[in-house]
């Protein structure tokens, strides 16, 4: 039923937590965006197979496939790479960083830390902000 | 030998006043203060109320003898050393009166090289076994006062641990409430009936969550002291199944008591018990859920509650046949709070029961397989050990 228009420019969302992909749905469509929901690393990485969004939303701490493993994988692309992505995580900002710096070690690869890490408790405002200088509206 | 220039004392015992006079002179003239006893008897009343540091004794006396003597002083002082006197044919008193501890035994007619050596021989070993006490002691209590402080920064650890958990679980909430307020808002503006209905959900949510987790706090705080009483161990597991019984008929689960069929009591904490059970039943329902959602869905859903006894052992074992879980959480279980449920748990519950089941002295396991279920095993001792009183 949703037409989809290519002008729209649309934000993947990769949350397990309904309440909150329902919440970052609705900021998502308050900013004027079309969400794409999806509840894990898995379903996320076979969104944008078909899909290429403008901006990732990715939380950290999901079952089958984490956040983490996701963000590896985005960064090792090409095709990936270069989309636009927020980190929205109850984990904090160093604790990931961290565990990002562990999985470099693990796999023989580097991969930077991310630009954009906003976590859960944040003021929806702030998120806000975050999303619009990811993508210039 | 000097130690610290101690005069030490010696008490000498001996029936014939001239070799009493004539060791007096040497023991004196080396040094040592000298107590002078005719008999065993008088000997041992002068041992007690002068408490001398060595004492030699002949070992033929009228009335009590040198090797009973030797046997009443190590009962009461095994520290004393008591040097024997032995006359030419007593060779085996003299090996008997080692096996009694003496310190060594001289020969009559008695040389006073000899008699010095002997002495001194035993001064020594006294200096140095009240050194090596002395160290001993020290290092008890150093060991004491360290152990004492690896206890406290494990408390402390322990403290930084909760605190930072508990941090993180408000934070969640946090994030959800201002999650709420942002969707509420956005219906209020757009007259969005389903962003109302929905935020205002996830707000009730959020202010459940943290219902529970100060009740939780307060569970977790209050279970440090036991109040022990000898009670039926059926009866938390049937307390629990009457009041848990509506949200099992609730969430559409096969809810089941399974008593021990045996006259027993043990001694526990009662609510505690209830509470460590509670929380192991209220994580079995909730195994069910999808998305911290109650989703209906399957029809076979069952929890059981199964009382048992192993030698020396009340068993509880809450089983469910829900989803299980996976790897990683299953090895963070009780260490951290872990949750699962989303928005809608603290991870409090089993930190809360693996410290009531420690509290006990008992112990806690658990096996769980992804998709097939979990059960968790409560073992309590029959026994408490001593020192546990509520």
């Amino acid at each position: 039923m949703n037409k989809i228009d290519k002008k729209v420019k649309a934000v993947l969302i990769i949350e397990d937590e309904m309440d909150m992909r329902f919440y970052l749905m609705i900021m998502v469509r308050s900013l004027g965006l079309e969400p794409i929901l999806t509840r894990d690393g898995v379903q996320g990485l076979l969104a944008l197979s078909s899909r290429l969004p403008d901006l990732i939303i990715l939380d950290v701490m999901m079952p089958e496939k984490g956040g983490a493993l996701v963000y590896q994988e985005l960064k090792t692309q090409p095709l990936y790479r270069d989309i636009p992505l927020i980190i929205f995580s109850g984990v904090d900002f160093h604790s990931f960083v961290h565990y990002i710096k562990m999985l470099n070690l693990d796999r023989g690869i580097k991969i930077p830390s991310p630009k954009y890490y906003v976590e859960k408790s944040a003021d929806p405002d702030y998120l806000k902000e975050v999303i619009k200088k990811c993508i210039p509206l | 030998m000097e130690n610290n220039n101690k005069i030490y004392t010696i008490l000498l015992v001996d029936d014939e006043e001239g070799i009493r006079n004539v060791l007096d002179i040497t023991l004196t003239h080396a040094g040592f203060k000298v107590l002078l006893a005719s008999d065993g008897d008088a000997g041992f009343a002068a041992f007690k109320t002068q408490k001398p540091d060595i004492v030699i004794t002949d070992i033929k006396m009228p009335g009590i003898g040198g090797i009973e003597l030797l046997k009443q002083i190590k009962q009461v002082s095994p520290d004393t050393e008591v040097i024997m006197i032995t006359g030419h044919g007593d060779m085996d008193l003299a090996v008997k009166s080692l096996q009694y501890e003496a310190a060594d035994f001289i020969t009559k007619p008695i040389d006073s090289t000899e008699l010095e050596l002997a002495v001194r021989k035993a001064v020594d070993r006294m200096s140095i076994n009240h050194r090596i006490k002395a160290y001993t002691d020290d290092l008890e209590g150093l060991i004491r006062e360290k152990d004492k402080k690896i206890d406290e920064s494990q408390s402390l650890a322990t403290i930084g641990q909760t605190v930072a958990g508990m941090s993180h679980v408000i934070k969640n909430i946090a994030g959800g409430l201002k999650g709420s307020s942002f969707i509420l808002e956005q219906g209020i503006q757009n007259e969005n009936r389903e962003y109302l209905v929905k935020g205002w959900e996830m707000m009730k949510g959020n202010i459940d969550k943290i219902t529970n987790l100060s009740l939780d706090l307060l569970n977790y705080a209050k279970t440090s002291r036991l109040q022990l009483k000898r009670i039926n161990p059926n009866y938390p597991a049937r307390e629990l199944t009457t009041f848990l019984n509506s949200r099992a008929v609730e969430k559409n689960i096969k809810f089941v008591l399974s008593p021990l069929d045996e006259k027993l009591s043990v001694m526990v904490d009662c609510d505690a018990i209830y509470n460590a059970i509670f929380n192991l039943v209220t994580n079995a329902f909730d195994a069910f859920d999808i998305d911290g959602e109650n989703k209906g869905g399957r029809a076979d859903k069952e929890v059981m509650i199964c009382v048992e006894k192993e030698p020396g052992w009340i068993v509880y074992r809450v089983s469910d046949n829900g989803n299980g879980m996976d790897k990683n959480i299953s090895q963070s279980l009780f260490k951290e709070f872990i949750t699962t449920k989303g928005a809608y748990g603290t991870g409090f519950g089993l930190m809360t029961t693996k410290k009531i089941i420690d509290e006990h002295n008992g112990l806690i396991v658990f096996k769980t397989k992804k998709g097939e279920g979990s059960v968790f095993t409560i073992k309590i001792p029959l026994q408490l050990p001593r020192g546990k009183k509520g």
